[in-house]
């Protein structure tokens, strides 16, 4: 009788679950109840969370650690990758000392430069703009997205109607961005990621970085994570950790060069169609590479060899 | 007797042409896998080649390529060290060496001329 009882009950809850769902989730309503009766949900539920960013950050370091022993983040922001590569930071030469002077002033006076209202850059930042820019890239809640420093900087152009600045262009932007960078001179990358809307812009950064492109089938990790400190070419692959604080960059020749441009010319050397300067996807990434960077100090406008 | 001397001449000749023939080919065939490796593969970004004083490479991602014969003596392995360049992550998959042959960047033909070169190597 029991049996009997059983059985219709089974049936009873099939016909029901035929009438609710379609045939592609009928059985994935069957085997929730069977999860269920079973008692297998919570062991589900309970299964390892995944790492916090800051989590991944310090994983990312020791994998660097184990790549390169007895090396230290700040060696890496400092441009010591291996024993024999000295890569990201060159000092200054009489020229291009020159140089980023020339550039800094001009980004001083498009900084100082008074809008038609009155106002100026400064007016649209806390601390008119010092030691602020160490907080970019940031999640902004309101537009969902994540903003640069170059993103904030047209903004508050937006916000006082004034024609934007092109993110490329040399003279402009770029000096403008040194310029804003240097008022955080030495202050530590502070990203922050907080929120589940932020972290999924963080998480999109990270599948980025590990996403092989192009022909020649590159990831950013292939070089900066999984080869960091060997030699390619003449020339050391530098650590991701410690990157983001050596931008933007001066060029020989005198250009500035963002670190989003530098991220298009790694596409272009996988032969993949670079992301725009700009497009959310390639904030993503900088946001995700930035905190890879937390806690470096800032380091004016340094020179790309 | 004479005619016997002539066609074993004319087969001798022939046979020595050939020879020659085909070692010049396999050096004009290693020639070009050698501007291969240096241009559009451009192998030496990633290895050294230490017994090759004409290419100065300080390159340590990939293996230094040296004594591939006795490295790949075989048929099969020849093809295994082309299936190398083919597509490395079949064998590593987590390579970083560019896919060759299936992503298109050599054709099947200057897959075999670099296979040629580093076998002089």
């Amino acid at each position: 009788m029991k049996t009997e009882l059983l059985r219709n009950l089974i049936f009873a809850f099939d016909r029901y679950v035929h009438k609710l769902f379609s045939r592609t989730t009928f059985a994935a309503a069957w085997t929730a109840a069977i999860l269920f009766l079973t008692g297998i949900t919570p062991s589900i539920t309970a299964a390892e969370e995944p790492q916090t960013p800051e989590q991944q950050r310090q994983t990312l370091i020791r994998v660097l650690q184990s790549r390169v022993p007895g090396s230290t983040p700040s060696d890496w922001a400092s441009g010591v990758n291996s024993a024999a590569a000295v890569i990201q930071a060159i000092p200054l030469t009489a020229d291009n000392a020159t140089n980023s002077a020339d550039i800094l002033a001009i980004g001083k006076k498009t900084w100082e430069r008074k809008f038609k209202d009155g106002k100026t850059f400064a007016n649209c930042f806390p601390n008119a703009g010092k030691r602020v820019a160490a907080a970019y890239p940031q999640f902004d809640p309101k537009s969902k997205q994540v903003v640069t420093a170059e993103i904030a900087l047209n903004q508050c152009l937006t916000l006082h109607k004034e024609p934007l600045l092109g993110l490329t262009d040399n003279d402009t932007m770029g000096s403008l961005s040194a310029y804003f960078k240097s008022l955080s001179d030495g202050q530590k990358l502070a990203i922050r990621v907080t929120g589940t809307q932020a972290r999924e812009k963080f998480d999109a950064g990270r599948m980025l970085f590990q996403r092989r492109l192009g022909q020649q089938g590159f990831a950013c990790a292939s070089c900066h994570v999984q080869q960091a400190g060997s030699i390619l070419g003449k020339q050391g692959l530098s650590a991701v950790v410690g990157q983001a604080v050596t931008w933007p960059r001066l060029q020989p020749g005198g250009r500035v060069l963002g670190i989003q441009m530098q991220f298009q010319r790694c596409m272009e050397r996988s032969s993949a169609e670079p992301i725009a300067v700009g497009d959310p996807e390639m904030n993503e990434l900088e946001y995700f590479h930035a905190f890879m960077s937390g806690g470096l100090g800032i380091r004016g406008l340094a020179v790309q060899r | 007797m004479v005619r016997l001397w002539r066609v074993a001449c004319l087969f001798a000749g022939v046979g020595l042409g050939l020879c020659v023939g085909s070692q010049v080919s396999a050096q004009s065939a290693s020639q070009q896998g050698r501007a291969l490796f240096l241009g559009t593969a451009n192998c030496v970004q990633c290895h050294k080649t230490p017994t090759e004083t004409g290419i100065k490479s300080v390159s340590n991602i990939g293996p230094a390529l040296e004594a591939i014969k006795q490295k790949y003596p075989t048929i099969a392995d020849r093809a295994r060290l082309r299936e190398r360049i083919w597509d490395a992550s079949k064998a590593k998959p987590d390579t970083i060496m560019p896919p060759y042959g299936k992503h298109r960047i050599l054709t099947e033909a200057e897959i075999d001329l670099i296979v040629v070169y580093l076998e002089t190597l």
